[in-house]
Order: C-alpha cells, then structure tokens, then sequence
C-alpha cells in the first residue's frame, strides 16, 4: 500500500506541465506579421508560417512529436490556424479584419489563449 | 488621319522599363521573333504570332512543391513571350489567371487564395483587390482531415497604364511597308511601372481605314497589315485606360529600311526601352 501511495505521488513529475508557449515566425514572413506568445497579428489575406515551443514547469519537458500541441482560432472568420505535418508548426491565415483568440491545446487541456488580430493591408 | 512627322516618329517614347516581363536585348530566337519574318527572302515581313511561355515556376514557402502560374487564355503577358519570363511578381486586378500547384512526389494539387474576396476562384483565379494573397495548399489527411502543405503570397496591383509590344519589345512607333504584317500586343502596368500579368480584354482599333488594316486578333492583341502608303494609329483600350501607336506605312520601294521599325529593336532609335503614353 506504502508502495502505491508513493508510485502515485511520483506519476505526475513524470509528465510535463504547461507554464509557457513561445511562437516564432519562420524566415521571410510577410510584411506587418507578427506572433509571439502575447499577441498575434497579420494584415488580411496573408498567411504566415510559425512554430511553437512549449515550456514545462515541471522537470520533464515537452517533446516535439510526443505530446500533442493544438492552436484554434476562436473565429475562423477571422483568422484560421491550420496544422501542417510538422509538430508544432502551424500556418495562420488572415480571413478577414478583425479580432480573436487563438487558444492553445497541451495533451487535450486548453491552456492559455493568445490575442489575434487581423488588420487591413497598408 | 493622324500624320506624324517621320522624325517625331522616331523619336524614342519612353517610360523606365522595368519590371516583370524584361524585354530582351538580344534575341537569341531573332528568326523566329525578334525580327519578323519573311514569307521567302524578298517578301513582305510577316511577323509570327506571339509565344506563349509559362513563366518559370515558384517554390512554396514550405518548400514542398513548386507553384506554377499559367495563362488563363492568350492574352495574359505573362505568358506572351518566346521567352520564359519569371513568375509573375504583380498580377493586375480584374487579371485572370491559372495557378497549380505540384508537390515533390508530383502529385498535384489545387491552390486556394486565402480570402475569396480578394482572389476568386471560380473555374479560374480572378484578383479582386489589390495587395497580397496567399494561396493555400493541403494535404488530405485519414479521417477527412487536413493540413496544409504549401502556400505562397501573390500580389495584385492596380492597371494605371497601358503599354503595346511587339516582338518582345515595346512599341513607340511602327514602320511597316506595304504588305508587311505586324503582331501587335498589349499588356498593362501599375503606378510603380512594373507590367503586371492576367488576362485583361483589350479592345483594338485603327484609325483611319486604308494605310493599313486589323486582320485579325491574335494572342493578346492584333494582327495589323499595311495596305497603302500613310498615316494610321493603333489604339488598345481597356475601360479608362489606353495606348496608342502611329503606324507609318512605307511604299514598297520607299528606300526607309524595316531597321526604322522601332518596334524591332535593331535600330539606333530602339525602342526597346521605350513605352507609350
């Protein structure tokens, strides 16, 4: 019994535990993009390339391709998140002027949600 | 009837050139383009039908596949050329287009624009508004999902200008003996004078009827005769914009060399920089 309370305790510091996600623009992004982990914003039409890193607070880290990491606009008539092959690489579209929230998904559990902003083209 | 004295004629109408669509110095298919050709040695000059040449293609961002732009009919410029021009850098609004996509593995795929509203797709691409646009391209996935695989950013621009080309080279003036037959273009560029690609619906006319004759409309423009010795001009016209050429038509003896034809390029009053208006 002595045992099992102990394997139970130990359980959760083998699993990673969300405190931080970064985003980064890939190379060559469009004019007037922007993402990072504070606000998203992209000039209508466009679409830019990012890649995500997850932070764990915990002492085990988030792996690329082990644990799954989802982001979802909340308005897709504004800004679409689409997956690609890549873990944790993601393509943002901007449909159309306006504002939302791109919510972010570690393992299943919504975690922290991103402003996003798609403005007009100058 | 428009007379235009010879030496105005020659004098070189220019605006920079720029842009998409180069024109070229040197010919290296000058028998088959850069000149016009001739119906047998001493004949009339009868220039060929433009080209059509897809421009090169361009990778996706992602760099899985390439997107290759092709003419929606034979009136876009950014095929209308002997040569392989690059992919197009600015297509004009209202331009149509066609756009597809080929992965490495060389299964192909059909692009969508980001916003409908800003490039159509219906049957074939259409830009709506000027700016960028991407074009998206995804990958099914098991379970009717997808990602997206590929995309690239295509930029419109609005037509502020209209230009005439001949032989790959910009028209100022047009010098034609009787018979002889010129292959005349049009195209438009932008505020920034850069050409812009798309299929736009010119409509021709000349002025006045008897030097020289529309024989027929061929890819992207016309195909004008000399008729009689005299003065004609050449007018393109697409809604509120146009361009326009005076056509001098020589006698067949008129010792005027074809080297005059500033539309050829070959002679010291090349026009190959030149553009109208």
């Amino acid at each position: 019994m002595k045992r099992l309370a102990l394997l139970a305790l130990l359980v959760p510091a083998c699993k990673p535990r969300f405190e931080e996600l970064t985003l980064s623009l890939a190379s060559g992004p469009p004019a007037g993009a922007r993402a990072d982990a504070d606000e998203i914003e992209l000039p209508v039409g466009l679409a830019a390339l990012v890649e995500a890193d997850l932070r764990s607070a915990s002492r085990v880290d988030y792996e690329r391709g082990e644990d799954p990491l989802e982001l979802r606009s909340d308005d897709e008539q504004i800004l679409i998140v689409e997956p690609t092959e890549r873990a944790w690489e993601f393509v943002l579209i901007a449909v159309a002027v306006g504002e939302t929230c791109v919510q972010v998904i570690v393992d299943g559990d919504s975690e922290t949600c991103i402003p996003a902003r798609v403005v007009a083209q100058e | 009837m428009i007379r235009v004295p010879l030496l105005a004629a020659l004098l070189v109408l220019t605006t920079g050139a720029c842009g998409l669509f180069p024109e070229h110095e040197e010919d290296p298919f000058a028998t088959t383009s850069g000149e016009p050709s001739t119906t047998g040695g001493t004949g009339p000059l009868i220039d060929p039908d433009p080209s059509a040449t897809p421009p090169a293609p361009r990778r996706g961002v992602r760099g899985l596949g390439e997107f290759t732009y092709d003419c929606a009919d034979t009136s876009d410029p950014g095929c209308l050329s002997t040569y392989q021009n690059p992919f197009p850098a600015k297509i004009a609004v209202g331009g149509q287009f066609l756009l597809t996509y080929t992965a490495d593995d060389h299964s192909s795929r059909t692009p969508y624009p980001a916003s409908q509203d800003r490039i159509s797709a219906v049957g074939v691409y259409e830009a709506q508004v000027p700016g960028d646009t991407a074009m998206l391209v995804y990958d099914p996935q098991k379970g009717g999902e997808h990602t997206l695989r590929d995309f690239i950013t295509l930029h419109a621009a609005v037509p502020t200008q209209a230009v005439l080309r001949r032989n790959d080279m910009n028209l100022g003036a047009l010098f034609l003996h009787v018979d002889d037959e010129a292959a005349v273009t049009a195209f438009t560029r932008d505020a920034d004078a850069d050409d812009l690609a798309g299929s736009l619906k010119f409509s021709f006319s000349l002025e006045p009827e008897g030097p020289a004759a529309i024989t027929s409309f061929t890819a992207g423009g016309v195909r004008v005769r000399a008729v009689a010795p005299g003065m004609a001009t050449l007018t393109a016209t697409l809604g509120d914009l146009s361009a326009s050429v005076p056509i001098s038509v020589l006698a067949t003896d008129d010792p005027t060399s074809t080297s005059t034809d500033t539309s050829t390029g070959t002679s010291s009053t090349d026009t190959s920089t030149g553009a109208l208006q």
